[in-house]
Protein backbone atom coordinates (compact mmCIF):
# COMPACT_ATOMS: atom_id res chain seq x y z
CA UNK A 1 0.00 0.00 0.00
CA UNK A 2 2.91 2.27 0.82
CA UNK A 3 5.64 0.46 -1.34
CA UNK A 4 4.60 3.16 -4.33
CA UNK A 5 5.09 6.14 -2.23
CA UNK A 6 7.80 5.43 -0.52
CA UNK A 7 9.50 4.39 -3.72
CA UNK A 8 9.06 7.25 -5.58
CA UNK A 9 9.77 9.91 -2.24
CA UNK A 10 13.37 7.69 -2.13
CA UNK A 11 14.16 8.08 -6.12
CA UNK A 12 13.34 11.70 -5.81
CA UNK A 13 15.66 12.09 -3.47
CA UNK A 14 18.57 10.16 -5.38
CA UNK A 15 16.89 10.21 -8.71
CA UNK A 16 18.64 6.42 -9.67
CA UNK A 17 15.88 3.56 -9.26
CA UNK A 18 18.53 0.77 -8.26
CA UNK A 19 19.38 3.27 -4.76
CA UNK A 20 15.45 4.19 -4.61
CA UNK A 21 14.98 0.52 -4.22
CA UNK A 22 17.27 -0.45 -1.87
CA UNK A 23 16.10 2.42 0.35
CA UNK A 24 12.72 1.57 -0.11
CA UNK A 25 13.72 -2.07 1.11
CA UNK A 26 15.58 -0.46 3.96
CA UNK A 27 12.21 1.71 4.96
CA UNK A 28 10.75 -1.61 5.10
CA UNK A 29 13.79 -3.35 7.83
CA UNK A 30 13.60 -0.54 9.67
CA UNK A 31 9.25 -0.78 10.05
CA UNK A 32 10.14 -4.05 11.05
CA UNK A 33 12.10 -3.57 13.42
CA UNK A 34 10.67 -0.66 14.86
CA UNK A 35 6.69 -1.55 14.75
CA UNK A 36 7.22 -2.30 18.50
CA UNK A 37 8.37 1.30 19.36
CA UNK A 38 5.36 2.83 16.69
CA UNK A 39 3.47 4.58 19.42
CA UNK A 40 -0.74 4.58 17.97
CA UNK A 41 -1.14 8.38 19.32
CA UNK A 42 0.71 9.10 16.34
CA UNK A 43 -0.41 8.64 12.51
CA UNK A 44 1.20 5.84 10.62
CA UNK A 45 1.74 7.69 7.59
CA UNK A 46 3.37 10.32 8.54
CA UNK A 47 5.61 8.23 10.71
CA UNK A 48 6.44 5.76 7.77
CA UNK A 49 7.42 8.72 5.60
CA UNK A 50 10.05 10.53 8.24
CA UNK A 51 11.57 6.80 8.34
CA UNK A 52 11.75 7.02 4.40
CA UNK A 53 13.00 10.83 4.52
CA UNK A 54 15.71 9.71 7.05
CA UNK A 55 16.84 6.13 5.52
CA UNK A 56 17.38 8.21 1.94
CA UNK A 57 19.68 10.64 4.16
CA UNK A 58 21.19 7.95 5.48
CA UNK A 59 22.00 6.39 2.16
CA UNK A 60 23.39 9.30 0.61
CA UNK A 61 25.37 10.01 3.29
CA UNK A 62 27.32 6.60 2.85
CA UNK A 63 27.39 7.57 -0.70
CA UNK A 64 28.60 10.68 -0.74
CA UNK A 65 31.23 10.71 1.14
CA UNK A 66 32.41 14.11 1.04
CA UNK A 67 31.07 15.05 -2.76
CA UNK A 68 30.70 18.73 -3.41
CA UNK A 69 28.32 18.55 -6.50
CA UNK A 70 29.19 21.29 -9.30
CA UNK A 71 25.97 22.05 -11.74
CA UNK A 72 28.42 21.60 -14.32
CA UNK A 73 27.72 18.04 -13.98
CA UNK A 74 24.43 18.97 -15.14
CA UNK A 75 26.36 18.95 -19.16
CA UNK A 76 28.71 21.53 -21.03
CA UNK A 77 28.26 24.68 -19.48
CA UNK A 78 29.77 25.96 -23.03
CA UNK A 79 27.09 24.06 -25.18
CA UNK A 80 24.10 25.96 -22.65
CA UNK A 81 25.17 29.14 -24.36
CA UNK A 82 24.93 27.88 -27.79
CA UNK A 83 21.46 26.51 -26.74
CA UNK A 84 19.14 28.52 -28.13
CA UNK A 85 15.87 26.85 -26.74
CA UNK A 86 16.87 27.34 -23.57
CA UNK A 87 16.47 25.37 -20.17
CA UNK A 88 13.46 23.14 -21.51
CA UNK A 89 15.26 22.16 -24.82
CA UNK A 90 18.01 21.40 -23.15
CA UNK A 91 16.41 18.88 -20.69
CA UNK A 92 14.54 17.41 -23.59
CA UNK A 93 18.25 16.60 -24.94
CA UNK A 94 19.71 15.30 -21.77
CA UNK A 95 18.88 12.08 -19.86
CA UNK A 96 15.85 13.52 -17.49
CA UNK A 97 17.13 10.49 -15.29
CA UNK A 98 18.93 12.47 -12.09
CA UNK A 99 18.35 15.47 -12.91
CA UNK A 100 15.90 16.23 -10.18
CA UNK A 101 18.05 14.84 -7.76
CA UNK A 102 20.68 16.67 -8.65
CA UNK A 103 18.66 19.97 -8.45
CA UNK A 104 17.68 18.80 -4.96
CA UNK A 105 21.48 18.35 -4.00
CA UNK A 106 21.76 22.00 -4.80
CA UNK A 107 19.82 22.33 -1.28
CA UNK A 108 19.93 21.95 2.58
CA UNK A 109 19.00 18.80 3.42
CA UNK A 110 15.34 20.15 5.60
CA UNK A 111 15.65 22.23 2.29
CA UNK A 112 15.70 19.10 -0.22
CA UNK A 113 12.96 17.20 2.31
CA UNK A 114 10.64 19.81 1.92
CA UNK A 115 10.96 20.64 -0.99
CA UNK A 116 10.90 16.98 -2.74
CA UNK A 117 7.56 16.40 -0.29
CA UNK A 118 5.69 19.52 -1.33
CA UNK A 119 7.26 20.11 -5.33
CA UNK A 120 7.21 16.63 -6.15
CA UNK A 121 4.99 14.49 -3.88
CA UNK A 122 2.22 16.86 -3.80
CA UNK A 123 2.02 16.59 0.41
CA UNK A 124 0.25 19.97 1.72
CA UNK A 125 1.90 22.05 4.24
CA UNK A 126 0.42 20.95 7.12
CA UNK A 127 1.30 17.33 5.87
CA UNK A 128 4.61 18.16 5.84
CA UNK A 129 4.59 19.60 9.17
CA UNK A 130 3.35 16.33 10.61
CA UNK A 131 6.33 14.34 8.73
CA UNK A 132 8.94 16.14 9.54
CA UNK A 133 7.89 17.05 13.34
CA UNK A 134 8.31 20.84 12.69
CA UNK A 135 6.10 23.92 12.35
CA UNK A 136 4.18 24.88 9.14
CA UNK A 137 5.96 28.33 9.33
CA UNK A 138 9.49 26.09 9.37
CA UNK A 139 8.27 24.34 6.73
CA UNK A 140 7.22 27.60 4.19
CA UNK A 141 10.57 29.09 5.34
CA UNK A 142 12.57 26.11 4.15
CA UNK A 143 10.20 26.12 0.99
CA UNK A 144 11.09 29.34 0.16
CA UNK A 145 13.98 28.97 0.43
CA UNK A 146 14.45 25.77 -1.71
CA UNK A 147 12.52 27.56 -4.93
CA UNK A 148 14.43 30.46 -4.45
CA UNK A 149 17.66 28.40 -4.63
CA UNK A 150 16.49 26.63 -7.47
CA UNK A 151 15.16 29.15 -9.22
CA UNK A 152 19.06 31.42 -9.02
CA UNK A 153 20.34 28.20 -10.14
CA UNK A 154 18.50 27.88 -13.71
CA UNK A 155 18.87 31.54 -13.85
CA UNK A 156 22.54 31.39 -13.17
CA UNK A 157 23.34 29.16 -16.32
CA UNK A 158 20.55 29.75 -18.59
CA UNK A 159 20.59 33.55 -18.93
CA UNK A 160 17.26 32.74 -21.37
CA UNK A 161 15.69 31.62 -17.90
CA UNK A 162 15.91 35.01 -16.77
CA UNK A 163 15.09 37.49 -19.77
CA UNK A 164 12.43 39.77 -17.73
CA UNK A 165 8.65 40.40 -19.51
CA UNK A 166 8.97 43.61 -21.44
CA UNK B 1 6.08 46.09 1.43
CA UNK B 2 10.14 45.75 1.16
CA UNK B 3 11.13 43.58 -2.13
CA UNK B 4 13.02 41.45 -0.01
CA UNK B 5 10.47 40.28 2.05
CA UNK B 6 8.23 39.99 -1.11
CA UNK B 7 10.63 37.91 -2.47
CA UNK B 8 10.12 34.96 0.01
CA UNK B 9 6.18 35.49 0.04
CA UNK B 10 6.58 34.96 -3.65
CA UNK B 11 8.30 31.59 -3.84
CA UNK B 12 5.28 30.29 -1.55
CA UNK B 13 3.03 32.29 -3.58
CA UNK B 14 3.97 30.21 -6.95
CA UNK B 15 3.09 27.46 -5.45
CA UNK B 16 -0.31 28.67 -3.85
CA UNK B 17 2.00 28.11 0.29
CA UNK B 18 1.44 31.20 0.96
CA UNK B 19 -1.31 32.06 4.07
CA UNK B 20 -4.02 34.04 2.71
CA UNK B 21 -3.84 36.53 5.76
CA UNK B 22 -0.29 38.07 3.38
CA UNK B 23 -1.60 37.61 0.10
CA UNK B 24 -3.31 40.58 -0.37
CA UNK B 25 -0.67 42.91 0.58
CA UNK B 26 1.34 40.91 -1.91
CA UNK B 27 -0.86 41.57 -4.70
CA UNK B 28 -0.89 44.82 -4.15
CA UNK B 29 2.93 45.13 -4.03
CA UNK B 30 2.96 43.32 -7.63
CA UNK B 31 0.70 45.84 -9.59
CA UNK B 32 3.64 48.35 -8.09
CA UNK B 33 6.84 46.58 -8.28
CA UNK B 34 7.90 45.73 -11.93
CA UNK B 35 10.90 43.30 -10.68
CA UNK B 36 8.82 41.86 -8.18
CA UNK B 37 6.54 41.15 -11.16
CA UNK B 38 9.39 39.79 -12.71
CA UNK B 39 11.02 37.64 -10.05
CA UNK B 40 7.25 35.83 -9.72
CA UNK B 41 7.31 34.74 -13.33
CA UNK B 42 10.63 33.43 -13.21
CA UNK B 43 9.65 31.44 -10.04
CA UNK B 44 6.49 30.47 -12.40
CA UNK B 45 8.93 29.23 -15.13
CA UNK B 46 10.90 26.95 -13.07
CA UNK B 47 7.86 25.61 -10.67
CA UNK B 48 6.72 24.90 -14.66
CA UNK B 49 9.89 23.27 -15.43
CA UNK B 50 10.49 20.87 -12.35
CA UNK B 51 6.24 19.76 -12.87
CA UNK B 52 6.88 18.57 -16.11
CA UNK B 53 10.59 16.92 -14.34
CA UNK B 54 8.70 15.54 -12.13
CA UNK B 55 5.78 13.82 -14.28
CA UNK B 56 8.39 12.50 -17.05
CA UNK B 57 11.25 11.26 -14.44
CA UNK B 58 9.60 8.59 -12.99
CA UNK B 59 11.04 5.13 -11.08
CA UNK B 60 11.19 2.47 -13.35
CA UNK B 61 8.15 -0.28 -11.71
CA UNK B 62 9.46 -2.13 -8.38
CA UNK B 63 10.13 -5.71 -8.81
CA UNK B 64 7.27 -8.20 -8.60
CA UNK B 65 8.84 -9.91 -5.60
CA UNK B 66 9.91 -7.18 -3.86
CA UNK B 67 7.49 -8.08 -0.94
CA UNK B 68 9.52 -11.53 -0.54
CA UNK B 69 13.04 -9.54 -1.19
CA UNK B 70 12.57 -7.39 2.06
CA UNK B 71 11.47 -10.40 3.98
CA UNK B 72 14.18 -12.55 2.80
CA UNK B 73 17.17 -9.74 3.67
CA UNK B 74 15.19 -9.43 7.17
CA UNK B 75 15.28 -13.44 7.33
CA UNK B 76 18.84 -13.19 6.09
CA UNK B 77 19.97 -10.52 8.54
CA UNK B 78 18.51 -12.08 11.70
CA UNK B 79 20.30 -15.14 10.88
CA UNK B 80 23.26 -13.31 10.60
CA UNK B 81 23.19 -12.60 14.07
CA UNK B 82 21.39 -14.74 16.07
CA UNK B 83 23.02 -14.30 19.36
CA UNK B 84 22.42 -10.76 19.54
CA UNK B 85 19.23 -10.17 20.76
CA UNK B 86 17.52 -7.01 22.22
CA UNK B 87 15.38 -6.57 24.73
CA UNK B 88 12.90 -4.07 22.69
CA UNK B 89 11.53 -7.71 21.72
CA UNK B 90 9.94 -7.74 24.35
CA UNK B 91 7.97 -5.05 23.67
CA UNK B 92 6.88 -5.84 20.00
CA UNK B 93 3.39 -5.71 19.24
CA UNK B 94 1.61 -8.30 16.88
CA UNK B 95 0.77 -7.11 13.00
CA UNK B 96 0.07 -9.45 10.96
CA UNK B 97 1.83 -8.72 7.74
CA UNK B 98 5.14 -7.69 9.71
CA UNK B 99 5.76 -9.41 12.65
CA UNK B 100 7.13 -12.63 11.48
CA UNK B 101 10.59 -12.36 12.62
CA UNK B 102 8.92 -10.03 16.13
CA UNK B 103 7.35 -13.38 16.98
CA UNK B 104 10.42 -15.33 16.29
CA UNK B 105 12.18 -12.88 18.67
CA UNK B 106 9.71 -12.82 21.46
CA UNK B 107 9.92 -16.55 21.69
CA UNK B 108 13.34 -16.99 21.36
CA UNK B 109 13.29 -14.56 24.31
CA UNK B 110 10.86 -16.56 25.77
CA UNK B 111 12.89 -19.58 26.07
CA UNK B 112 16.39 -18.42 26.05
CA UNK B 113 17.29 -14.81 27.64
CA UNK B 114 18.18 -14.18 31.15
CA UNK B 115 18.87 -11.26 32.78
CA UNK B 116 20.45 -13.47 36.13
CA UNK B 117 24.16 -12.26 35.22
CA UNK B 118 25.82 -13.86 38.48
CA UNK B 119 24.88 -17.46 36.93
CA UNK B 120 26.47 -16.66 33.55
CA UNK B 121 29.47 -15.40 35.51
CA UNK B 122 29.15 -18.78 37.16
CA UNK B 123 29.68 -20.45 33.60
CA UNK B 124 27.02 -23.11 34.05
CA UNK B 125 27.10 -22.56 30.16
CA UNK B 126 29.71 -22.27 27.99
CA UNK B 127 28.51 -22.56 24.14
CA UNK B 128 26.82 -19.58 23.47
CA UNK B 129 26.41 -16.00 24.59
CA UNK B 130 23.88 -13.37 24.46
CA UNK B 131 24.23 -9.85 24.33
CA UNK B 132 21.16 -7.58 25.38
CA UNK B 133 20.96 -4.29 26.40
CA UNK B 134 20.71 -5.19 30.15
CA UNK B 135 22.84 -8.18 30.91
CA UNK B 136 24.30 -10.91 29.51
CA UNK B 137 23.24 -14.60 29.34
CA UNK B 138 24.90 -17.85 28.04
CA UNK B 139 22.84 -20.51 26.79
CA UNK B 140 23.53 -24.05 25.62
CA UNK B 141 21.87 -25.06 22.72
CA UNK B 142 20.03 -27.78 24.44
CA UNK B 143 19.30 -25.67 27.77
CA UNK B 144 18.10 -22.56 28.61
CA UNK B 145 17.40 -20.15 31.71
CA UNK B 146 13.88 -19.32 32.17
CA UNK B 147 13.53 -15.97 33.71
CA UNK B 148 9.75 -15.31 35.07
CA UNK B 149 10.12 -11.76 33.70
CA UNK B 150 8.89 -12.72 30.17
CA UNK B 151 5.63 -14.64 31.93
CA UNK B 152 3.92 -11.26 31.03
CA UNK B 153 3.91 -10.89 26.97
CA UNK B 154 0.96 -10.77 25.55
CA UNK B 155 -0.06 -13.69 24.04
CA UNK B 156 2.71 -15.83 25.56
CA UNK B 157 1.56 -18.39 27.97
CA UNK B 158 3.90 -20.90 30.14
CA UNK B 159 6.13 -22.12 31.01
CA UNK B 160 3.47 -24.32 32.59
CA UNK B 161 3.38 -27.58 33.40
CA UNK B 162 2.21 -30.07 30.89
CA UNK B 163 -0.33 -31.70 32.85
CA UNK B 164 -2.20 -28.29 34.09
CA UNK B 165 -2.04 -26.26 30.97
CA UNK B 166 -5.35 -25.60 29.48
CA UNK B 167 -4.43 -25.32 25.40
CA UNK B 168 -6.21 -22.56 23.22
CA UNK B 169 -7.76 -23.54 20.18
CA UNK B 170 -6.04 -21.08 17.84
CA UNK B 171 -2.68 -21.53 16.30
CA UNK B 172 0.37 -20.63 17.39
CA UNK B 173 4.16 -22.38 17.76
CA UNK B 174 4.58 -24.27 21.23
CA UNK B 175 7.57 -25.61 22.57
CA UNK B 176 8.15 -28.59 25.19
CA UNK B 177 10.83 -28.33 28.15
CA UNK B 178 11.40 -30.45 31.10
CA UNK B 179 14.03 -29.90 33.91
CA UNK B 180 16.75 -32.20 33.57
CA UNK B 181 18.06 -31.53 37.23
CA UNK B 182 15.12 -29.50 38.95
CA UNK B 183 16.39 -30.04 42.30
CA UNK B 184 19.65 -28.75 41.89
CA UNK B 185 19.04 -26.49 38.73
CA UNK B 186 15.29 -25.25 39.05
CA UNK B 187 15.26 -22.82 36.84
CA UNK B 188 17.45 -24.60 34.15
CA UNK B 189 14.99 -26.18 31.16
CA UNK B 190 15.92 -28.14 28.57
CA UNK B 191 13.96 -27.97 24.79
CA UNK B 192 12.39 -31.22 23.78
CA UNK B 193 10.53 -30.43 21.43
CA UNK B 194 9.53 -27.39 19.24
CA UNK B 195 6.00 -28.03 16.73
CA UNK B 196 2.93 -25.37 15.76
CA UNK B 197 0.01 -26.02 17.75
CA UNK B 198 -1.88 -27.85 15.05
CA UNK B 199 0.88 -30.54 15.58
CA UNK B 200 0.07 -30.45 19.31
CA UNK B 201 -3.67 -31.39 18.81
CA UNK B 202 -3.13 -34.36 16.92
CA UNK B 203 -0.32 -34.96 19.43
CA UNK B 204 -2.15 -34.29 22.19
CA UNK B 205 -3.29 -38.06 23.91
CA UNK B 206 0.69 -38.97 23.58
CA UNK B 207 1.82 -35.59 25.58
CA UNK B 208 -1.09 -35.39 28.14
CA UNK B 209 -1.22 -38.89 28.81
CA UNK B 210 2.34 -39.81 30.25
CA UNK B 211 3.26 -43.31 30.44
CA UNK B 212 6.47 -45.59 29.68
CA UNK B 213 5.34 -45.01 25.43
CA UNK B 214 5.65 -41.28 25.55
CA UNK B 215 9.45 -40.81 25.04
CA UNK B 216 8.40 -37.20 25.89
CA UNK B 217 7.93 -37.47 29.64
CA UNK B 218 10.61 -40.33 30.02
CA UNK B 219 12.85 -37.65 28.50
CA UNK B 220 11.89 -35.09 31.72
CA UNK B 221 11.41 -38.05 34.56
CA UNK B 222 8.31 -37.07 35.36
CA UNK B 223 4.77 -35.31 34.50
CA UNK B 224 5.37 -32.82 36.99
CA UNK B 225 9.15 -31.93 35.24
CA UNK B 226 7.39 -31.36 31.80
CA UNK B 227 6.41 -27.87 30.75
CA UNK B 228 4.85 -26.06 27.90
CA UNK B 229 6.03 -22.70 26.77
CA UNK B 230 2.81 -21.54 23.92
CA UNK B 231 3.29 -18.10 21.63
CA UNK B 232 0.05 -17.68 20.42
CA UNK B 233 -0.57 -16.05 16.87
CA UNK B 234 -3.80 -15.69 15.84
CA UNK B 235 -3.58 -13.81 12.65
CA UNK B 236 -0.48 -15.73 11.34
CA UNK B 237 -0.67 -17.56 8.12
CA UNK B 238 0.92 -21.35 8.03
CA UNK B 239 3.74 -19.98 6.12
CA UNK B 240 4.89 -17.77 9.08
CA UNK B 241 4.37 -20.12 11.30
CA UNK B 242 6.43 -22.78 9.40
CA UNK B 243 9.44 -20.36 9.27
CA UNK B 244 8.94 -19.45 13.12
CA UNK B 245 9.12 -23.01 13.99
CA UNK B 246 11.98 -23.78 11.37
CA UNK B 247 14.07 -20.95 12.96
CA UNK B 248 13.07 -22.30 16.40
CA UNK B 249 14.11 -26.01 15.85
CA UNK B 250 17.27 -24.16 14.43
CA UNK B 251 18.08 -22.40 17.08
CA UNK B 252 17.15 -24.16 19.95
CA UNK B 253 18.16 -27.99 18.54
CA UNK B 254 14.72 -29.67 19.96
CA UNK B 255 15.38 -33.16 21.37
CA UNK B 256 12.28 -34.35 18.96
CA UNK B 257 10.80 -32.46 15.96
CA UNK B 258 7.28 -33.87 14.93
CA UNK B 259 8.29 -35.21 11.45
CA UNK B 260 11.56 -37.66 13.56
CA UNK B 261 8.34 -38.43 16.00
CA UNK B 262 7.80 -38.79 19.46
Amino acid sequence: MYSPRIYSIAYHLTGNSADAQDIAQEVFIKLHGALDRFNDQYRFAPWLYRLTLNAAIDYQRKQAHGRELQFSEFGNPGAIADNHGGPEAWFEKTELLGIISRLTELLTKKQSRVFVLRDLQGFSTPEIAKILQCSEITVRVHLANARTRIKNALVKFYPEFAADNP
Amino acid sequence: MKCLRAEQQLALFVGGDLPESETAELTAHLESCRACANELERLKRAQELLGKLARSDQPDPLPADFSGQVLAEIQKRRLDKPPFISLFAIRIRWKPALALSGAVLVILLAIGVTRDLRQSRRGLFANRTLKTRQSLTVVNPGEVLWSAKFHFIRNLIGPARLTEVTIPDEPGIYAILHKPDPVNRPKIFAVTFIGEKSELSSLSESLLKPGPGNRLFTRAGSPDSAYIVLYLLPESTEEQRRQIKEALIARYEPDFTHNGGI
